[in-house]
């Protein structure tokens, strides 16, 4: 973000995204007007759109806001809500998105405008969750922290310790997909089945840049098959789920023992208690909703591309209005 | 220009007690015929109630002269000389060509004669100081690269010499802001370019470009065309433009232009007859120079900073902690194969199919980009693996290089060699309660008292805790700490359980008649080791 003299900052996707497509800038544009609602329930929309891809924000609004946001997160009452609240997004957001895949593998045009138009719906407060890689009260938590922990440098290893999502993230998700259909083939599973599973589950994710525009490496399920074989024939791929597994194991006793460590070091203040355990909520779902909304704008966005060549669109010129109302503003 | 000359041009300009140095340095460039940009001077002495009317003078010169508005600079009477040069201390002022920024612009520049930092620069090196400073007013050039060149002068040529440079204003550059593109050489030596570290452009501004909120394009004029450039930021005449991608890595100085510039600090040399020379310059989109500023170098060159790479500072890289942690190791490059065991791993964002190759025990992970919550960070912690994100210096670090990586602190930094093994003592949970969020699986023989669960009331109700808690079969106490966020428990929560008052942290429900509660309250590491402990300051008593 960048402020102007005006009194206003600037977020500006065109920069950080510069390849992304219309539809990818006006998904991130759109969705962070209306995170304060999305999030906290504050109908203050969080500037306005220039066009997509720009934001311009007045300064008291963001400052407003991103203060509310602090002050939310600190009561882990909020904290549940909101955290609960973005679950079911993600699941409606995931159940529309296969309404949406199987309705375009059988080229049900309609079927797929209103699985889409439902999708981007879901999708867009999935979306607005995007704000919480910068505007976490990351510098509050740390004060607060060392203030417990009596260390700054304790205070950050317990903070980065339960920022440690509680599922898989994508990377070591999508990587022991690749590893499990290896041992399937090792083991005799045909090797398209085995392909045809990764392109479904995690094609969209291998490779630089979206789906927007293109079809990403990995879901032409030829280059799956690939994968697969080159994986078998690296030494000690085997190994690696074991590896990941015991990694994760690991990653997450830290995370517990942190939770320990600064819920004790809390005890005695009711208010310190319910920061922490706020906290704690907060900051290990925003982990694990960043990978979760990785996996869903892939495949959001794969899912749009297909229904555009199956409509005889361009899939870098449509927007989420074309999404929400098909038909109204082509 | 007005009757009583003020402002004057520069050719009149050539009595150090009323131009200053700067001034007369320029003049005496001009009259060697170098280049330097049209200019015009308020004179020293000249009372302030006289500023508003040579402001309209210096607009009038202006109007055809300075679409990108002007700047006016100071020319001190002590500035400039052969043995203290004041770089730095007096202030410079874009503005835009409107009479009330220019005036106060010309005012500001005055001031900094007077200014406290000047005057102690003064006292230890000048005797007899003349806080006494006349304005320079010129044109704000556009350039397209701009920069200094340092010179050490004989028979006409360069025998050693440095030049900076940067794309745009060279304000950021002499001001420490960026580091510009480094060429240096002696004789006919030449030694290897070093590249600029350089994300955003400084420009002087036209009226309609100040307006261009930041994420607007402007048009980035370069030697080789001109190229769309986002608005960072902009104010007092200047635009700060986002250096274009197409830009990055590319070479800001051609070696016409510095074999030109060599040149011209010779003949610069010669005009002021010295022989050590500091030489400020601009070049244009179409590749025109120009002298903008030229003074005697106070110090050898052997003195200003060596010629060599980006090793890194010696407090090394700053950037997000993402994983806590200390490792040492050398630096490899993310590409096809799999990094060595204990290498330090420098990478852009990560795709699934670098997962497998972070799986090989590298000792830490170093992103060019990315927060805390970023997936390469995601990924690092969930492998333990010590990280640090958004450290872009590190793209231009050698292979090989050792590299020490805290994860905690977010810094990166060149190392001799591999730390020394730690040989104290980890503390141990001997004689402890070991406290923990829920009821383990197996309770491990590593000599704690008890094992303490932290009840978490949104997890579910005491008394499930404690039905768990009997159902187990486990070696030694377990007990249950409440917090007190719901006040004291009720007194019949677990008849076979008493409730233990402990002052400042909550209450204990602990197995009547077993061993008394620990002293010590602490918590494990995966590892086993201590993390954080705390005393129960428990007195005996219980309910």
């Amino acid at each position: 973000m960048h402020p102007h003299s005006n009194g206003t900052v600037v977020q500006d996707y065109e920069l950080s995204r510069p390849e992304a497509t219309l539809l990818e800038r006006d998904l991130y544009t759109s969705s962070l007007i209306t995170w304060p609602t999305v999030l906290i329930g504050d109908p203050t929309p969080f500037g306005m759109l220039r066009r997509p891809g720009i934001v311009d924000i007045p300064v008291t609004d963001h400052d407003r806001l991103v203060a509310a946001l602090a002050a939310y997160l600190d009561d882990p009452a909020n904290a549940r809500t909101l955290v609960d609240r973005a679950l079911d997004r993600e699941r409606r957001s995931g159940h529309a998105l296969a309404a949406a895949d199987q309705a375009l593998d059988r080229h049900d045009e309609p079927a797929a405008a209103q699985a889409l138009s439902d999708a981007t719906s879901a999708f867009l407060q999935v979306m607005s969750t995007h704000i919480v890689n910068w505007l976490l009260p990351e510098q509050h938590w740390e004060d607060t922290f060392t203030r417990l922990l009596a260390d700054r440098r304790a205070a950050r290893e317990c903070l980065l310790a339960l920022a440690t999502p509680g599922e898989t993230g994508h990377l070591l998700d999508a990587h022991q997909t690749a590893l499990r259909a290896a041992a399937a083939v090792r083991e005799g599973q045909p090797l398209h089945l085995a392909a045809a599973e990764i392109a479904a589950r995690s094609g969209t994710l291998y490779g630089a840049g979206s789906p927007a525009a293109a079809a990403m490496p990995l879901e032409d399920p030829a280059n799956a098959a690939d994968l697969i074989q080159d994986l078998l024939q690296r030494p000690g791929h085997h190994t690696q789920i074991a590896a990941i597994t015991t990694a994760r194991s690991r990653a997450l006793l830290l995370r517990d023992a942190w939770e320990a460590a600064a819920l004790l070091a809390a005890a005695g203040s009711d208010h310190d208690v319910r920061t922490v355990r706020a906290t704690t909520l907060v900051l290990g779902w925003a982990a694990g909703s960043e990978e979760r909304r990785k996996v869903l704008r892939h495949r959001y966005l794969a899912a749009a591309r297909r229904w555009c060549h199956l409509t005889g669109q361009d899939p870098t010129r449509i927007t989420t209005m074309d999404l929400l109302a098909p038909g109204v503003t082509q | 220009m007005t009757a009583n000359h003020v402002p004057l041009t520069l050719h009149q300009a050539d009595d150090p007690e009323k131009a200053g140095g700067k001034v007369c340095a320029l003049t005496r460039l001009h009259r060697a015929g170098l280049p330097v940009p049209d200019s015009l001077v308020i004179p020293a002495g000249i009372a302030d109630e006289k500023l508003p009317e040579a402001a309209a003078v210096i607009l009038r010169w202006a109007e055809t002269r300075a679409p990108h508005g002007l700047i006016a600079r100071s020319s001190a009477i002590n500035e400039d000389g052969r043995h203290h040069s004041f770089a730095g201390l007096y202030l410079s002022r874009f503005t835009p060509a409107h009479h009330p920024l220019l005036l106060t612009a010309l005012h500001a520049v005055r001031a900094s004669a007077r200014s406290a930092t000047a005057a102690a620069y003064a006292r230890q090196r000048v005797a007899g100081y003349n806080p006494r400073m006349a304005v320079l007013v010129q044109p704000a050039l556009r350039p397209a690269l701009s920069g200094v060149v340092a010179a050490e002068v004989a028979g006409g040529e360069c025998t050693t010499w440095r030049i900076e440079a940067v794309r745009g204003l060279a304000e950021p550059l002499v001001s420490g802001k960026q580091r510009g593109e480094v060429h240096c050489g002696s004789g006919d030596d030449r030694q290897p370019v070093i590249a600029a570290d350089q994300q955003t452009v400084l420009l002087p501004a036209t009226p309609m470009e100040l307006l261009a909120p930041p994420g607007e394009w402007l048009v980035l004029d370069t030697l080789t065309g001109p190229v769309p450039a986002k608005v960072r930021s902009s104010g007092q005449g200047l635009v700060t433009l986002h250096l274009p991608h197409e830009l990055t890595g590319i070479a800001v100085l051609p070696a016409d232009h510095r074999a030109a510039l060599l040149q011209y600090a010779a003949r610069a040399a010669a005009a002021l007859g010295v022989e050590r020379v500091d030489v400020e310059w601009t070049i244009s989109s179409s590749g025109t120079i120009t002298i903008v500023q030229a003074r005697p170098l106070t110090v050898p060159l052997a003195a200003l900073a060596p010629c060599s790479g980006p090793a890194g500072p010696e407090d090394g890289w700053r950037g997000h902690p993402a994983v806590a942690g200390v490792a040492v190791g050398p630096a490899v490059h993310l590409a096809d194969d799999a990094p060595p065991r204990g290498s330090v791993v420098i990478c852009e964002a990560l795709g699934p199919e670098a997962a497998g190759a972070l799986l090989n025990s590298p000792a830490a992970i170093v992103a060019t980009s990315g927060g805390p919550l970023s997936h390469t960070a995601i990924l690092a912690r969930e492998l333990g693996t010590p990280c640090v994100t958004n450290v872009r210096e590190v793209q231009s670090v050698a292979p090989g290089t050792m590299l020490r990586v805290d994860g905690s602190e977010g810094t990166v930094r060149p190392t001799a060699g591999l730390p020394a093994q730690r040989t104290a003592p980890l503390p141990s949970p001997a004689s402890s309660g070991v406290v923990t969020t829920r009821l383990p699986a197996t309770i491990p023989h590593d000599g704690r008292s008890a094992t303490i669960v932290l009840h978490d009331p949104h997890a579910g109700s005491v008394t499930d805790l404690l039905t768990q808690i009997r159902a187990k079969t486990a070696p030694g106490t377990i007990g249950v700490l409440l917090l007190n966020e719901h006040g004291r428990p009720p007194t019949d929560t677990a008849p076979e359980f008493d409730t233990v008052d402990l002052p400042g942290i909550g209450w204990l429900l602990w197995p009547a008649g077993s061993s008394p509660v620990p002293e010590r309250l602490v918590v494990l590491g995966p590892d086993g080791t201590v993390i954080h402990q705390r005393g129960t300051a428990w007195a005996g008593g219980t309910r």
